[in-house]
């Protein structure tokens, strides 16, 4: 008998009803219901939706693992569950992430890897469904999310980008860093380009750099071509940009 | 007259009137009644509050809060041509609802129309760190879901310079884009 502390799974599911239009306060209570459960029961993992599919990895003790899915399996509001991986386990996997919703475009490395530890397994016994409902969160080659620790962005000399913004990642930041999070919304940048353009000190700059990427939202990547920029009518003294800028600034 | 319009569309409640006030340097036209059912404040906005930013007697910013829900969308083409940005404003709530944002997204559809998307996320102060990561994580799951990018940001729509952030961001974003 296994003496494993931790049991693991990894399922995805057919979300009922209509989907398509976004996702209803019906599932914001839903979620907040789960995550209140998962939390006073230390339950670890991830949930994420997509296409009208769930997708979700929960790992805790044997029992309240069981007990989830007894759960999961009774709920209305999904059918059609697929159980992808099943193990058991000493430690957990997912232990930074005390369970969250995340976004299918943003997978967290800590889900990709272990999806790709196991993708061969996987994909061994899936059926057609089941590998078209994974796909849907997991690509084999996912943009970098690599990290460089120690490294000071500076001296990296990578690219930047990011792909969205959240309220943790832009509480309280002042007009030169919103310079930043905006070139970084628009493509990739190095140190030196996303220093250029926004006036930002090189300190402050690299301090910026470390919280995105705390927040697991910088993708970093070896410089392939050297970033242009191109000169529009809108950077012009006297445009709309340029006056607009001034008067928000308060200058 | 170089003249550029945005937008914020959002629900009852979410703070459309209060931001267009907050930002705007000339007095606010508004279209709020007295709500005749209890949502949770005395006025309403019934129609489209308008205010603006001068910028110099030949340029300006016109500022328009314009009800999120779907029956108003006759009042959504007033504003839908030419769009500088556009922001959707979300209440944070545990019953925070992304179905209106949907279809604000496919009416305006900012991605073909090349428009600075932002959706800000108001009353952030009266919920938990937790409400607010999962309704930003469900936002994100819409946008991604629409190939948008996914720019969401916190306001406190009462200050102005919180509120500032919008169009300062919406104005970086559209630095390298060609005028509208």
């Amino acid at each position: 008998m296994s003496t494993a502390g931790f049991r693991r799974l990894l399922y995805v599911s057919s979300a009922t009803g209509d989907w398509s239009k976004g996702l209803s306060s019906d599932l914001t209570r839903i979620v907040l219901a789960c995550t209140h459960f998962n939390k006073e029961h230390h339950v670890t993992g991830i949930l994420s939706f997509r296409s009208g599919m769930f997708l979700q990895v929960v790992e805790g003790t044997p029992t309240v693992i069981e007990g989830l899915m007894n759960r999961i399996s009774r709920d209305s509001r999904h059918s059609n569950i697929r159980i992808l991986v099943d193990e058991q386990s000493d430690s957990r996997s997912f232990s930074k992430w005390l369970y969250r919703l995340a976004p299918s475009s943003e997978m967290p490395g800590e889900f990709l890897r272990f999806v790709g530890a196991r993708y061969t397994a996987i994909m061994a016994r899936a059926s057609s469904e089941d590998a078209e409902g994974l796909h849907l969160f997991y690509k084999a080659k996912r943009g970098g999310l690599s990290s460089m620790p120690g490294v000071s962005f500076q001296e990296s000399g990578k690219q930047m980008s990011i792909d969205g913004t959240t309220p943790a990642l832009t509480r309280g930041l002042d007009p030169p860093r919103l310079d930043v999070v905006a070139l970084l919304l628009q493509g990739w940048h190095t140190f030196e380009s996303l220093a250029e353009e926004s006036g930002l000190g090189a300190q402050d700059l690299d301090s910026l750099l470390l919280r995105f990427r705390e927040c697991g939202a910088l993708k970093v990547r070896t410089a392939t071509r050297p970033v242009e920029f191109v000169a529009t009518p809108n950077k012009v003294e006297g445009g709309f940009y340029a006056t607009l800028r001034r008067f928000l600034l308060g200058t | 007259m170089e003249y550029r319009k945005l937008a914020f569309i959002g629900d009852v409640g979410s703070g459309k009137t209060t931001i267009v006030r907050t930002l705007s340097e000339c007095g606010v036209v508004s279209t709020e009644r007295r709500s005749t059912t209890d949502i949770g404040k005395e006025f309403t906005t019934v129609g489209i509050d308008y205010g603006r930013i001068m910028l110099s007697p030949q340029m300006a910013l016109g500022l328009y809060g314009v009800p999120g829900q779907q029956r108003f969308s006759m009042l959504w083409s007033h504003v839908n041509r030419s769009l500088w940005g556009l922001v959707y404003l979300l209440r944070v709530s545990e019953e925070a609802d992304t179905s209106p944002l949907v279809a604000a997204i496919e009416y305006f559809q900012p991605a073909q129309n090349d428009t600075p998307f932002v959706v800000a996320l108001s009353h952030t102060d009266a919920v938990s760190e937790d409400v607010i990561s999962l309704v930003s994580d469900i936002t994100a799951h819409v946008l991604d879901d629409r190939n948008l990018t996914k720019t969401i940001m916190e306001v406190d729509c009462r200050d102005r310079e919180s509120a500032i952030a919008i169009p300062y961001l919406i104005n970086a974003l559209r630095r390298d884009r060609p005028t509208v």
